[in-house]
């Protein structure tokens, strides 16, 4: 029984402390752009999602209602497609946004966000974590 | 261990677990929709939620949104940039707890109470151009969600 217990605690810190590693940082104007992926490191065919958080630079105060004036998009490692990632906020963690996909594909994946912040035009492109192939943790 | 105490550190973590699963009062629609162009305009906003709001204790404030012309902008960079002022607004709003000038929503059609389904008035004949809704509803399970519709009065309506 503890074993099962200590594997429960285990799965449960790892859920709660997934997304808050591995993200990098760009500044915007005023703001700061912190992009990643929920569930770091990442590997292919499992679910994960964009982890995206917009601040001011200056105070670290959130950036809410980015929704749709955003575009991100993210581009395959080998630049076969590309693929517009529709964004929503996260329920009670402001200035924070989502967006779920499944990566099929290992490898390094590029993600552009292009549009507003308030009056700041913004266009970075950040590169991701290394993608690994699913069978690299897959057992048995 | 005793089994009761395994029992509740199970059901401590499945309700971690499910904690972002919490309903939550979210728009599902409105009407004009976000970023609609109207020809005429609306004598109200009605926005529908997943949850019912309290509307007593939620804020909805439309105002008009100044939006500067830049040439040569295509419709969706448009789109995105009059989202972003908007955004910018509803921070000053917000900051502000809805005490801003130049309110042209009436209040709602039915204060008070619990709903889904929220009516906002507007001043009659609103002038040509860009509005935005800013709001912050809080759910009957008292969870708060925020947010803003946009939408333009066209000119010769």
């Amino acid at each position: 029984m503890k074993r099962v217990i200590a594997l429960l605690v285990t799965v449960v810190l790892a859920a709660l402390v997934s997304g808050a590693s591995a993200h990098e940082l760009k500044t915007a104007g005023p703001y700061d752009v912190l992009l990643g992926f929920v569930n770091e490191p990442p590997v292919t065919d499992t679910l994960n999602g964009l982890d995206l958080i917009v601040r001011s630079s200056a105070d670290e105060k959130p950036v809410d209602n980015l929704e749709k004036s955003l575009d991100v998009t993210i581009v395959a490692p080998d630049d076969s497609s590309s693929r517009s990632l529709p964004l929503s906020a996260v329920d009670g963690s402001p200035g924070h946004y989502t967006s779920p996909f499944i990566l099929s594909q290992p490898g390094v994946y590029a993600l552009r966000v292009h549009g507003y912040i308030g009056s700041t035009q913004v266009d970075v492109t950040f590169r991701s974590d290394e993608v690994a192939p699913a069978s690299s943790i897959t057992f048995p | 261990m005793r089994a009761s105490s395994v029992r509740w550190i199970v059901a401590f973590m499945l309700l971690s677990l499910s904690v972002p699963a919490w309903a939550h009062a979210h728009l599902t629609a409105s009407t004009p929709a976000d970023g609609a162009v109207v020809r005429s305009p609306p004598a109200s906003l009605q926005l529908d939620f997943t949850e019912a709001v309290q509307k007593r204790f939620s804020l909805f404030v439309v105002l008009p949104l100044s939006v500067p012309v830049e040439a040569g902008e295509s419709a969706h960079d448009r789109s995105l940039r009059v989202h972003a002022l908007a955004a910018q607004l509803a921070d000053t709003v917000m900051a502000d707890k809805g005490a801003v000038k130049g309110r042209v929503d009436t209040g709602l059609a039915r204060p008070g109470g619990a709903a889904k389904q929220v009516t906002i008035e507007l001043a009659r004949d609103l002038s040509p151009g860009t509005y935005v809704l800013v709001w912050r509803a809080l759910s009957v399970d008292t969870h708060v969600t925020h947010g803003i519709v946009v939408f333009t009065v066209a000119s010769g309506g």
